[in-house]
């Protein structure tokens, strides 16, 4: 699992690090079981402090997207299709709210946005799949 | 010594000529924390860490290493404290195993020959070759080796990365966070390399002309310096004021205006109260906002 953080970006590091977590466990990239990389490698390999990746470490444990074992190291937990639906709903609906406010500048109408976004979602072809409970 | 305070100073000075390139430091810094002194060429940061090192003598004041004198215990100082400046002076006919032998010997009690071994191998630093043959990037890594193998509670590192390539600069600090860094030990970097240090530096400290300006979090830091853009029911007005704003300008159709001191909700009101319509808040990365700190302070 490959992070990649950017300290020249606005976004404090430890919100990029638990932000590309929950996205690779929302995609499936990580699944649960998996053994995260160690706090050493990721502060090392992204030339960030440990105490910060050890912190957005901690925060995941507490929202139970990870669990840690003393000694052993960090374990994506056994999260539910539901608690990763609902992750991938929330950082959907971060997205949208971009690109509204994107419209909203650009002065389209609330009819014209629904056409774009219906226009789109026809041309992306997505593959049929069950909604999440 | 526990009240966990690994550097302190008081009233610290040091003048050269009329000139004082320190002025009245009085600073702390917290075992565990990884500290970035910062500031512009000249403002004082080598002077400081001269003083730190007990290198030169302050001209008043003075200041503790881990509640060390530097000028009176500075034997001891050096046995417990690492230290990276920016250009080593090593004994160019030495190899890297012979430098690090010669300085075994004055670090005896804590010198971990297997542990300076896997760094240099770690750098890809044949034992064997000349000091004189290294390049730039390499010196660093050995400075680094030298600095860290035995273990010292407390790691000062003055503009380690100047006149490196951005490879040698990345290694460097993968060094130091893979092989150095732990919460009972203590890191003092100066650079005027904001963003590369910005992933590591937890405290920071803004030396400006010889004066500490700030000294917090960096996450506070970065919480209070923001750019906001400014809209009005017109156009903007060519001058606007409201507490806490600062280098207003219009910029096209909005105006554009610094805070040093963000309030959430409460930054916006006030500037609403004054006539803008709506106000959006821009995070800046932590070069930005020294930037924009700084030019506070600058001379026009």
């Amino acid at each position: 699992m490959f992070l990649k953080i950017d300290t020249s970006s606005p976004t404090p590091v430890y919100q990029q690090i638990i932000s590309q977590i929950k996205y690779a466990i929302a995609t499936g990239a990580l699944q649960p079981g998996d053994r995260l990389p160690t706090v050493r490698d990721v502060a090392a390999e992204n030339r960030i402090n440990r105490n910060t990746v050890a912190r957005a470490y901690s925060d995941l444990e507490r929202e139970g997207a990870i669990v840690g074992r003393a000694g052993v190291g960090s374990f994506v937990a056994d999260n539910p299709p539901a608690v990763r639906s609902r992750t991938a709903r929330l950082m959907v609906s971060s997205e949208f709210d971009k690109t509204l406010a994107k419209a909203y500048h650009l002065r389209l109408s609330r009819p014209e946005i629904e056409d774009v976004f219906h226009e789109r979602l026809d041309m992306i072809n997505l593959p049929e799949r069950k909604s999440k409970e | 010594m526990d009240d966990g305070i690994v550097v302190e100073t008081k009233n610290l000075g040091r003048r050269f000529g009329r000139h004082y390139a320190v002025h009245d430091l009085t600073w702390q810094v917290r075992r565990g924390a990884i500290y970035g002194l910062l500031g512009l060429n000249g403002a004082g940061k080598t002077t400081t860490f001269r003083l730190l090192m007990g290198l030169l003598r302050p001209t008043n004041g003075e200041a503790r290493m881990l509640g060390l004198d530097p000028q009176r215990q500075g034997v001891e100082l050096k046995r417990r404290v690492g230290y990276v400046g920016e250009s080593p002076c090593f004994y160019e006919w030495m190899t890297v195993y012979e430098l690090f032998a010669f300085v075994a010997h004055y670090r005896k009690e804590n010198w971990d020959a297997a542990f300076a071994k896997s760094l240099a191998e770690r750098f890809a630093l044949e034992g064997s070759k000349k000091l004189s043959t290294l390049s730039k990037g390499m010196r660093a890594k050995v400075s680094l080796c030298i600095a860290i193998a035995f273990r010292p509670e407390l790691l000062i590192l003055d503009e380690p990365t100047g006149g490196l390539d951005p490879v040698a600069r990345r290694e460097f600090f993968e060094g130091v966070l893979a092989e150095y860094q732990t919460p009972d030990r203590t890191i003092l970097i100066s650079s005027h390399l904001i963003n590369e240090v910005s992933g590591i530096v937890d405290q920071i400290g803004i030396l400006h002309e010889g004066n500490l300006l700030m000294d917090c979090s960096t996450e506070e830091f970065l919480s209070k310096v923001k750019v906001m853009r400014l809209r009005f029911a017109g156009d903007p007005p060519p001058h606007f004021t409201a507490e806490g704003i600062l280098r207003y300008r219009v910029d096209g159709r909005e105006g554009r205006a610094v805070t040093l001191n963000y309030c959430e909700g409460e930054t916006e009101n006030k500037i609403k109260s004054a006539g803008a319509e709506s106000v959006e808040v821009m995070d800046l990365n932590l070069e930005d906002a020294f930037v924009e700190f700084i030019s506070e302070r600058k001379s026009p």
